[in-house]
């Protein structure tokens, strides 16, 4: 990859990916009245942290022109993992709320 | 009987004569034979095991054994190698040598020393073709090597041509490049390793993990559907969920890119660009659902 590119696009996106980790604490904050809705959030935020180190895996192995196998599999394995947490946080999201109501 | 005795002088002057002009010609062509590089002299197989052979083989051993120290201490001083093979200028280089591109010199002991440790580094496994020729102090061969880089790319064995000159039981210079076969067969190595710098596609293992990441995003987007409307009670939160489940499509589609680059071997500069960007943009979505949540949130307790 040109480096320009690599430095135009991996730039802002890390830096967005840490800003929105910052908000998602604050959302979380926001929410602390709703009962038990801490532990999706929490999980929100660990998705948005693998992200962050897929990107950045990624960056590491263009920069340095690593192309090998281990580390393209490491940072797409991270990809799969963002999934599954934000999934995993939705579903727990979705559960807390059902309960709650049911409460 | 005058007669003859005259003839036989001059038939006895004429071999003294001829005698001492054949001496010094016989003699300087020897010179020439023993010189010239366009005359080459085979040795057989009975004279192959002599001085410079065994330095040679000796050379081949420490490589193989992965001892530097060894090899270098084969080296005369002031001694010069020419690699003209890419092993010099691998990745994760720190010889103390021009940058990468062409014939690579190393001049001094501590260059030498450099190139032998990126050998070994490299994992370098070195086989004789057995075909040395010797030209005076010049030994030429031919070679089998293999490094780490030449197994990655499915290319090794390589063949290389090598060239000694090797006084008093030592290198003096040595030259080593690729044969042209081999040269090519590199360049198509890495060609093919450009084309396709991974393939998560190729093992089972890859293949569930990218069908999994598949299935998350999917799934995830029909959660946040439900979440959306779990939370359709409080005012304003509509928008932040529908930005929310953008970005994990956008989470989707950059799996599935991966996927696409491993099926079509597509070249990284291309599809590699739009998933990195996709990456970037989940991660912008996110941020927008975050932020939009948190003033809807802030500005509803006002309302």
């Amino acid at each position: 990859m040109i480096s320009a590119y690599l430095y135009g696009l991996v730039t802002p996106g890390l830096l967005i990916l840490i800003l929105t980790l910052f908000c998602i604490s604050r959302v979380r904050s926001l929410f602390a009245a709703v009962p038990r809705l801490e532990r999706p959030w929490l999980l929100f935020e660990a998705g948005v942290i693998l992200l962050f180190a897929s990107l950045l895996v990624a960056a590491i192995s263009d920069s340095f022109g690593l192309n090998s196998g281990l580390l393209g599999l490491v940072g797409n394995v991270l990809l799969v993992l963002t999934a599954f947490f934000i999934l995993w946080a939705m579903v727990t999201m979705k559960r807390v709320w059902t309960i709650s109501e049911s409460d | 009987m005058r007669k003859r005795l005259r003839s036989a002088l001059w038939c006895v002057t004429l071999v003294i004569i001829l005698t001492l002009l054949a001496v010094p010609l016989i003699s300087a062509f020897t010179q020439v034979a023993e010189q010239s590089p366009r005359i080459v002299k085979i040795r057989g197989q009975s004279q192959v095991r002599q001085d410079a052979i065994s330095v040679i083989a000796d050379f081949d051993s420490a490589l193989n054994a992965h001892n530097p120290d060894a090899a270098l201490a084969l080296f005369s001083d002031g001694a010069v190698v020419s690699d003209l093979s890419n092993i010099a200028c691998l990745s994760g280089t720190n010889l103390a040598s021009p940058p990468c591109g062409g014939e690579k010199v190393f001049t001094t002991t501590v260059q030498i020393r450099g190139w032998l440790e990126q050998l070994v580094k490299e994992g370098i496994q070195v086989k004789e073709m057995g075909n040395y020729r010797v030209m005076a102090a010049n030994v030429t061969w031919d070679l089998e090597v293999t490094v780490d880089e030449y197994r990655r790319l499915d290319v090794a064995p390589l063949v290389a041509n090598a060239m000694a000159v090797v006084q008093d039981g030592k290198i003096k210079s040595l030259t080593i490049s690729l044969d042209q076969e081999s040269t090519k067969k590199l360049a198509l190595g890495y060609a093919a390793y450009q084309r396709a710098p991974y393939s998560i596609l190729t093992s089972g293992v890859g293949f569930g993990i990218l069908v999994l990441g598949l299935v998350f995003p999917a799934a995830a987007v029909y959660y946040i559907s439900r979440v959306k409307d779990l939370f359709a009670t409080v005012p304003g939160l509509r928008m932040p969920w529908i930005l929310l489940q953008a970005g994990v499509v956008s989470l989707f589609i950059a799996v599935l890119l991966v996927g696409i680059r491993s099926t079509v071997r597509a070249p990284p500069s291309s599809l590699g660009i739009i998933q990195y960007m996709l990456v970037v943009l989940t991660g912008f979505f996110f941020l927008a659902a975050m932020l939009l949540m948190k003033r809807v949130w802030l500005v509803a307790p006002n309302d």
